[in-house]
Parts: structure tokens; C-alpha cells; sequence
């Protein structure tokens, strides 16, 4: 049965320690992730504004399928960038570039290894 | 915060809740955050104006004339572009070919290479490929990659550089080589582009030139910076958008349960605030009271949300938001994901975790603290 005095609490002052460490611990690991995020695309930056210039535009290496191809509801954020270099779509149905449907196309890549 | 610790069943709920509705906006947030940042990277440097050519509707080699027509324009460079793509093992990669005296390369381009060295002026059958590629195929540089085009006939090209990971999100299916070169491999006539880069002197420029182009070459397709920015944001943001809704359906869930548990006031409760007021807390100090323990609750549930969201996208690697959000980039197994942790994402984690508790205690807290104190002591 909780005392009068102590309002029905009878976990001790460690408890509350533990939980406030425990909130300071995970909200400083929050921020310095956050911090050390800035940083880092700061530094990436100049590398990547480098490449850009060098190379004229190119679309991120995420490919840019249709989220939704063919779906009624959907369509209208049908998301392919196909004709932007890099932004090839493997889906099918987006008859830009695509996978064909029976057999796999021919491997266009062979190495020679340097003597 | 004894009282949080007290009413253990109402602390869990409320916090289990409040993590899971954290964890999954956190992690979509990082995520829409490092891909929108890099749209806006990328878009940032491109030419201001990027001109393809139709036919029926889809993208043509575009004729070299035009490039002549649209540099009559004053102030205006024009760069052409040949890019492709070629398989492999069914997977794409993109062959780019650059004229490297007319390209504006910045001197620190080294500062993208992790190895050899960029294109150079004089470079014939050189290629600089991606990071990605090259531990795919475990090449380096000195290495001759041998590309075949559709006929099957082979093209060799020597690597003479290699891409760092800091640029891997744009390079890392990429295969660079000079222009020559690659309308020499893809058997694309002397006179016509993929595509045309437009270098404008002055960003003022830049609309009043798409216009002319347009008025001169009615095919064209006139991409500006500022398009290429929308399409890319647009093509993510609506990614975000569709996991964005299942977070606001369980934010709601997180809200009822909150709700649901500060109305079910216990007994213990009760009888606790009778005593308080007894004691001589006014409303406002008890209300105080509830609304302070709503604050830690909302703290404590953001706080370990965003630490796992953080766990959930910076070192498991977001499986399974991951196929969703990136989509095919899941062909590249080692394919660093664009995440971006900022403050302000952080603190509005925080607002979305404290303001819809403290919204959802007040009315059960106001109910709990206007009870008279020998009311609330008989429990009655």
C-alpha cells in the first residue's frame, strides 16, 4: 500500500536517475548524429558540385521507377525520369528502358585485367 | 516524474505508442531529407539549361546545328553531351561522354576522385568510372573494360580514374568518357548530340534564353535548372508523401491512446489528487502537475523514437523503407543511403511527440483537478 506522504510513489530516487540519464544519453546521441550529418554533407558538398559541373547533369543513381505504373489512383505521381542520364526505369511497363520479358539481355561488359 | 513511474501501465502504452509513431516519421524524415538535399545538390550544378530533342514524343539524338543556332545567342555556351546505357548481368550502366575542353571542370575536381585522375583534353579511349562499379567488377586503374555495344562489337576503354564514395550517389553506375568516344561506341553520327548542355552568363538570362530556344527549335525539350529541381523533388517527395500518411495514421492511433489513458483516471489517482488539494494545490498547480508529466512522456517517447530511428537508418540500413524510398538502388548492395539528420528535423520530432500529449491531457487533467478534494478521496 502507497503512503500518504510519498502520493503512491515507492520506486526510489535511483529510478528517476536512471530514466533522466537515460533521456540525456539518447537526446545528446540524437544531436550529435545530427551535427556530425551536417558536417559530413558539408564536406560532400564540394566533391559532388565538383563532378556536377564536370559532367553536365545526372540523376541521382536511385533510378526513378514509377511508384504506382498503371495504378488508376496512383498514376498521376508516376515519377520516371527516364531521359535524364541516370535515371533509367527498370519497370516494364514504362517502355523506356526495360527488362525484357522472356530471356535476359547480353551482357555488354568484359574485363582485361592490368598486365 | 515519480508519478510517470508510478502508473506503469499508463506510461507504457502511452510511450510504446507515442516510439513506434516517432520511429517511422524519424526515419522517413532522415530519408526524404538526404534525398531532397540531393536533388537540390545536384540540381544546383547543372547547366542552366539542358536541351533534349523529340520525335513522337520520346528523346532523339539531337542535330549539332541547333547547337549552333542557340550559341548565336549572346552570353550563351553550348556543351553536347552522348550518354547511354549498356547491361549487365541485367543491370544498367550509364556511359556518358564529355567533351573535357569544353566542360567547365572546376580545378578541385580532384577532390571526387579516389583514384588516377579525371578526364583530360587529349584522352583517347580513357574512361573514369564509379566507386560502385569498379568493387563490382574489382577494377582499377590501369584496368581496360571492355563495352559492347548492341551489334556485340567490342570498344575498349582504359580506366584512367576512379570516382570517390562521396559522389557514389551519382556515379556509382557511371562509366565517363570523352565525347569522341562514345559516338564512336554507341554509333551515333558525327553531327548530332544526346543532348545539349546551355551555360548562360548571367542567371537572369536563363528564361528569356529557354524562351528563344523554344521559339527556334519548337521540338525541343527545354529543361531548366529550376525544372530539373522540381522533377527530382517531386519524383521523391512523393515517396515520403505515401509513408508520410501511415505515420499520420499512427500519430492519431498514439493521440487516442493518450487520450483514452489520461481520461481513465484510476483510483489511486483520484485519491491523489484529493489529498494534493486538500493539502492546498490549487487547479492550476495540479493541472500544472499532469501537464508537466505529459511533457516527459512526450520527451522521453521522442527521445527514444528518433535514437531508434537514427539505429533504424544510419546502421541497420533501413530495410525494407529502404526498397521503398530508393527503390532500384537496392541493386547496389554497398549503395550508402542519402540520409540527413537535421536539427530541425530533430526538434519538430520532439514538437510532434510533446504537442499532440499535452493537447491530449488537458481536458482528462482539467476534469481530474476541479474535483472537489473529499470527492476525490472517497473515490466516489
Amino acid at each position: 500500500m502507497p503512503s500518504v506522504v510519498d502520493f503512491g510513489c515507492d520506486t526510489g530516487m535511483s529510478n528517476e536517475r536512471v530514466v533522466l540519464g537515460l533521456l540525456l544519453i539518447l537526446v545528446t546521441t540524437s544531436f550529435l548524429h545530427a551535427a556530425h550529418s551536417e558536417l559530413r554533407y558539408g564536406y560532400a558538398f564540394a566533391a559532388t558540385a565538383a563532378v556536377m559541373r564536370s559532367i553536365g547533369f545526372i540523376g541521382p543513381a536511385l533510378s526513378s521507377e514509377c511508384t504506382a505504373t498503371r495504378n488508376p489512383i496512383l498514376e498521376q505521381v508516376c515519377a520516371c525520369l527516364g531521359d535524364i542520364p541516370g535515371s533509367y526505369c527498370y519497370h516494364v511497363s514504362c517502355a523506356i528502358v526495360g527488362i525484357p520479358i522472356i530471356g535476359n539481355q547480353t551482357d555488354q561488359i568484359a574485363i582485361i585485367r592490368r598486365q | 516524474m515519480k508519478c510517470v513511474l508510478t502508473y506503469k501501465a499508463r506510461t507504457i502504452s502511452i510511450v510504446s505508442s507515442l516510439i513506434i509513431a516517432i520511429v517511422v516519421l524519424g526515419a522517413v524524415a532522415f530519408l526524404a531529407d538526404g534525398l531532397e538535399r540531393e536533388a537540390e545538390l545536384s540540381a544546383a550544378f547543372a547547366p542552366d539549361i539542358t536541351v533534349q530533342y523529340l520525335q513522337a514524343g520520346r528523346q532523339i539524338p539531337v542535330p549539332m546545328m541547333y547547337s549552333q543556332i542557340i550559341g548565336r545567342e549572346a552570353g550563351v555556351r553550348v556543351v553536347p553531351r552522348v550518354w547511354g546505357y549498356i547491361y549487365f548481368r541485367n543491370r544498367l550502366y550509364t556511359v556518358m561522354g564529355i567533351d573535357p575542353t569544353k566542360m567547365p571542370i572546376p580545378k578541385d575536381i580532384n577532390l571526387a576522385m579516389a583514384s588516377g585522375r579525371f578526364l583530360k583534353a587529349d584522352d583517347v579511349r580513357a574512361a573514369v568510372i564509379g566507386d560502385s562499379l569498379a568493387r563490382s567488377f574489382d577494377l582499377e586503374v590501369g584496368d581496360v573494360i571492355v563495352l559492347y555495344e548492341q551489334p556485340m562489337k567490342p570498344f575498349n576503354v582504359t580506366v584512367v580514374g576512379i570516382f570517390t564514395t562521396d559522389v557514389q550517389l551519382y556515379t556509382a553506375d557511371l562509366i565517363l568518357i570523352p565525347i569522341a568516344d562514345a559516338k564512336d561506341f554507341f554509333e551515333i553520327e558525327e553531327d548530332v548530340a544526346t543532348d545539349l548542355c546551355v551555360y548562360v552568363e548571367s542567371p537572369a538570362q536563363t528564361k528569356l534564353v529557354a524562351e528563344l530556344i523554344l521559339r527556334d527549335i519548337p521540338n525541343a525539350r527545354v529543361l531548366t535548372r529550376g525544372v530539373l529541381r522540381e522533377a527530382l523533388l517531386a519524383a521523391y517527395g512523393a515517396r515520403s508523401g505515401f509513408v508520410s500518411v501511415i505515420w499520420l495514421i499512427l500519430l492519431i492511433s498514439a493521440m487516442l491512446v493518450a487520450w483514452n489513458q489520461a481520461s481513465a483516471v484510476s483510483a489511486e489517482a483520484k485519491r491523489e489528487v484529493g489529498i494534493l488539494k486538500a493539502l492546498g494545490f490549487s487547479t492550476s498547480d495540479i493541472l500544472e502537475i499532469r501537464l508537466v508529466e505529459a511533457v516527459i512522456l512526450g520527451a522521453l517517447s521522442a527521445s527514444v523514437g528518433i535514437f531508434l530511428a537514427i539505429m533504424y537508418v544510419v546502421y541497420l540500413g533501413a530495410p525494407i523503407l529502404k526498397e521503398f524510398m530508393l527503390g532500384w538502388a537496392a541493386i547496389y548492395p554497398e549503395f550508402p543511403l542519402p540520409i540527413r539528420i537535421k536539427f530541425s528535423t530533430v526538434l519538430t520530432l520532439y514538437a510532434v511527440a510533446v504537442f499532440p500529449l499535452l493537447v491530449g491531457s488537458v481536458i482528462p487533467a482539467w476534469t481530474s483537478a476541479i474535483t472537489e478534494p473529499d470527492v476525490a478521496m472517497r473515490g466516489t
